[in-house]
């Protein structure tokens, strides 16, 4: 088919806009879908009653293009209909195009993409308006669905309007291969991920769950830094907090002022320095402060459901909305993940591929064949080895031995911060040293991985000369608009790589069947009958393999790969059983949790009532 | 369940030629662009010239091949020592000024960050007496070629010491790759530090000339 000049390879190109009923965990519950082709120049109008299991068009040599599309293909998918083979989605393409050109985020939609080509749309009002009145849900009088049914046609004459003008700057292969990315978040999103419907709902009433975050107080708390109030519920006791710095011996940063500095990363930093004596206080203050509401978005079926978001970084990363994802949430949370009687699930990652990413991209910069960085890579465990090479941990020692698994934690930290220029001060702060060893650490990474840093200059110089980023699946990202930090672009190019690598990993497993539920920044999660577990993670496993050698070498000669971990739920052979997902950084709060909940159930089982907050 | 390379997945559902397709089908969608050269395509490579590697106390690897012998003469600036060379053909002109020269063999350092620098070791007298500081010091600069050393200067038996850097503390060190008549312009011609005829503002200094200049 030939538009405007451009020779496509279908038959037909498909506009297509469904309007939805969206409730939070449910999937989409469709009022009406408008599909415009390009070929005859009709439109279709389909009422919820007229749309069936059958795709409204022909699907093999058909284009479909589509504006956020994994709203779309969820659409397909709740009523029973194939996805469309041949995706385009006109969101991520001029996402790509206005990448690092300071458009805000909430100008990127379908009206701020055509004001940015100068084509016309209809009034943002009137969109909240319609939208606004599909969200209230059926019935719809007749006017109304005439007014919907309009609204719609016109969001697909708008599309047209925007694929024209954006034809001209779409690379056909790659945009294909974006969309099919797309369609499999799609089918990620109307599958959901297991939740334990027993625990759940305890915690996400309100009322439990505000017992709950007081009880563990104390549980939690041992060295007393929380204090009752006048209203008798729990501070955060700053003297108390000082004395307990001091006993434990712990420099903790202060503000210009000389207070001492209690902002949520301060805690983080110092929460990775000191695992044992603050994580567990950090974790609390979290919770007390930031969770007060359990609200994941989980559907009536026991499945937690939220927008994926594809492509929503400037690196390209999926990022669905923390609040409403398990995986987003405090990471103790993610022990609600259980698999349904008869199935189970698998979590399959990358290992250090941040750094193994780097290592690759960095090598044969400069003319030379010995690259540290990627002989660390491949001893199995970079962090350690990096290590043992700084003196930092023995070199007999293995993550067994104890206290080398902490430190081991540390040195990744210190490994990634500095991939992006972290300096000395944030270091020493991270790692609970002193600026002096900080300091000296830093230079031993730039002296040992010296072939990197020759790298990440050069990348850096390169892209504010060059004003753009690209990587060769098509990202990219303007630089010297908005985009000045130079940690941020030193990072850029490792994110978007390992971004690029999980998509192809994503798309390729999808495509041969298997049921992979959530993406989890460098890792997924898949599910299967219990039977067929192992093959399925098997299969992954050689697919995430693959994936990194295409997108890490340049030609087919080189083999360079990254490794992955894989861990089964339930897993036979993991002694103690556990059937339910587990995180060794969240089991202590875990397990508070659930021995508060089970207190509590037995009060009420003996009283017959609850106690009061 | 840690990663296993040695074994071999089971692949019964999928056979490999088909994954082999596919692989070849998802690389023929790259769009390799230009790789990326930033500061050191645009030449913004330099190298300096001074006593010892810097900054102090860094580990350090010298080119095993770069060691050219040239006539210098050591020009106090402030508290810093200045490296001048001089061409062959200017070495009398200079002396029957009462400026003397003495040869010096050049050694290439690198730092592990990729710092180079130029380090002049004087040669033995024609009686071939060397000082002790410039015999150690040549003797540091020959360890450095096989291994990272750090330099150590000894005040007490008046020597440089070395101390070599623990194994595997440093990947190998990144050489430029420019020929030695271009390191050697680089070092000292581009920065003005290298005297060819007595057009040179040193020369004209040493002469008196630059005063005359002035007046005139």
């Amino acid at each position: 088919m030939n538009v405007n000049g451009i020779e496509l390879p279908f038959l037909d190109v498909v506009f297509e806009d469904f309007e939805f009923i969206s409730i939070l965990g449910e999937r989409p519950d469709v009022v009406c879908g408008c599909f415009h082709s390009l070929r005859t120049g009709q439109a279709t109008r389909l009422w919820r009653d007229q749309l069936n299991d059958q795709l409204p068009y022909e699907n093999e040599w058909t284009l479909v293009v589509s504006f956020v599309f994994n709203a779309e293909g969820t659409c397909h998918l709740s009523l029973g209909q194939p996805l469309p083979k041949n995706v385009l989605d006109l969101s991520h393409e001029f996402k790509r195009h206005v990448n690092g050109k300071g458009i805000p985020r909430k100008n990127q939609g379908l009206i701020g993409a055509l004001q940015y080509f100068g084509l016309d749309t209809i009034a943002p009002k009137r969109k909240d308006v319609m939208r606004e009145r599909i969200m209230k849900g059926w019935p719809f009088t007749s006017e109304e669905r005439e007014q919907i049914l309009d609204y719609c046609t016109k969001d697909v004459e708008m599309l047209r309007q925007l694929f024209l003008a954006m034809l001209p700057r779409i690379d056909f292969p790659l945009g294909l291969f974006h969309g099919e990315f797309v369609a499999a978040l799609a089918r990620s999103e109307h599958t959901g991920v297991p939740i334990d419907t027993e625990v759940y709902p305890q915690l996400a009433d309100q009322k439990t769950w505000m017992e709950i975050r007081d009880s563990m107080v104390p549980l939690v708390d041992v060295h007393g830094v929380y204090v009752r109030n006048n209203l008798g519920g729990w501070s955060f006791n700053l003297a108390c907090f000082e004395e307990f710095c001091v006993a434990e011996g712990i420099d903790w940063p202060r503000t210009e002022n000389g207070k001492l500095d209690l902002r949520r990363k301060t805690f983080d930093s110092m929460g990775k320095a000191y695992p044992e004596q603050i994580e567990p206080l950090r974790q609390l203050r979290y919770i007390r402060d930031k969770l007060r509401k359990i609200q994941l978005s989980v559907g009536h079926d026991g499945r937690n459901r939220t927008v994926l978001w594809p492509f929503s970084s400037k690196t390209s990363r999926t990022q669905p909305k923390a609040k409403h994802w398990i995986f987003s949430s405090s990471v103790w949370l993610r022990f609600l993940i259980k698999p349904e009687p008869g199935t189970a699930l698998a979590y399959i990652d990358y290992s250090s591929m941040e750094f193994g990413a780097a290592a690759k991209l960095s090598d044969k910069h400069v003319p030379f064949d010995n690259n540290p960085m990627l002989n660390a890579y491949q001893t199995g465990d970079p962090y350690l080895k990096f290590g043992k090479t700084v003196d930092q941990i023995p070199p007999d020692a293995s993550r067994k031995t104890p206290g080398v698994d902490a430190k081991r934690d540390q040195l990744k930290v210190m490994c990634l911060g500095t991939q992006y220029g972290m300096q000395a001060l944030t270091l020493s702060t991270r790692l609970g040293v002193t600026y002096l060893e900080a300091y000296e650490m830093l230079q031993l990474h730039r002296g040992l991985f010296s072939q990197y840093w020759h790298w990440s200059e050069d990348w850096l110089q390169h892209s504010l000369t060059t004003g753009m980023m690209r990587k060769p699946y098509g990202w990219q990202c303007a630089t010297g608009i908005t985009e000045f930090s130079e940690r941020s672009i030193r990072n850029w190019p490792i994110q978007s790589t390992c971004a690029d690598i999980f998509r192809l990993a994503y798309v390729w497993g999808t495509r041969h069947g298997l049921k992979l539920i959530a993406p989890v920044h460098d890792a997924v999660l898949i599910e299967a009958p219990e039977d067929r577990i192992k093959a399925d993670v098997a299969l992954m496993r050689e697919i995430m393999r693959r994936a990194s050698r295409v997108i890490l070498n340049e030609t087919a000669d080189d083999t360079f790969e990254l490794r992955t971990d894989a861990k089964s739920i339930p897993d036979p052979e993991n002694i103690p059983y556990v059937d339910r997902f587990s995180d060794k950084r969240g089991t202590e709060l875990w397990e508070t949790v659930l021995k508060l909940l089970a207190e509590r159930r037995q009060q009420i089982a003996e009283t017959g009532e609850e106690k009061s907050a | 369940m840690a990663d296993e390379q040695a074994k071999k997945p089971d692949l019964k559902l999928v056979p490999e030629e088909e994954l082999d397709e596919e692989e070849r089908e998802f690389r023929a969608l790259r769009r390799d662009v230009p790789g990326v050269k930033g500061a050191s395509e645009v030449g913004m490579l330099t190298i300096s010239v001074g006593k010892a590697p810097s900054p102090k106390n860094i580990y350090y690897r010298t080119h095993k091949t770069f060691r050219p012998v040239m006539a210098l003469v050591i020009t106090e600036v402030g508290m810093d020592k200045q490296f001048i060379a001089v061409m062959p053909n200017m070495i009398e002109p200079l002396n029957s000024m009462g400026i003397t020269t003495a040869d010096h063999t050049l050694y290439l350092t690198v730092t592990p960050e990729g710092g180079l620098r130029v380090i002049p070791v004087r040669c033995p007298n024609e009686e071939g007496v060397q000082n002790e500081w410039d015999r150690t010091k040549e003797e540091a600069m020959i360890k450095g070629i096989d291994g990272w050393h750090r330099l150590y200067s000894d005040k007490a038996n008046n020597a440089y010491k070395t101390f070599p850097a623990p194994a595997g503390r440093f990947g190998e060190p990144n050489w430029p790759d420019l020929k030695p008549a271009r390191i050697i312009r680089m070092a000292f011609k581009d920065k003005g530090r290298l005297i060819s005829d007595s057009s040179h503002i040193l020369v004209q200094k040493w002469a008196g000339r630059d005063q005359e200049n002035k007046k005139s």
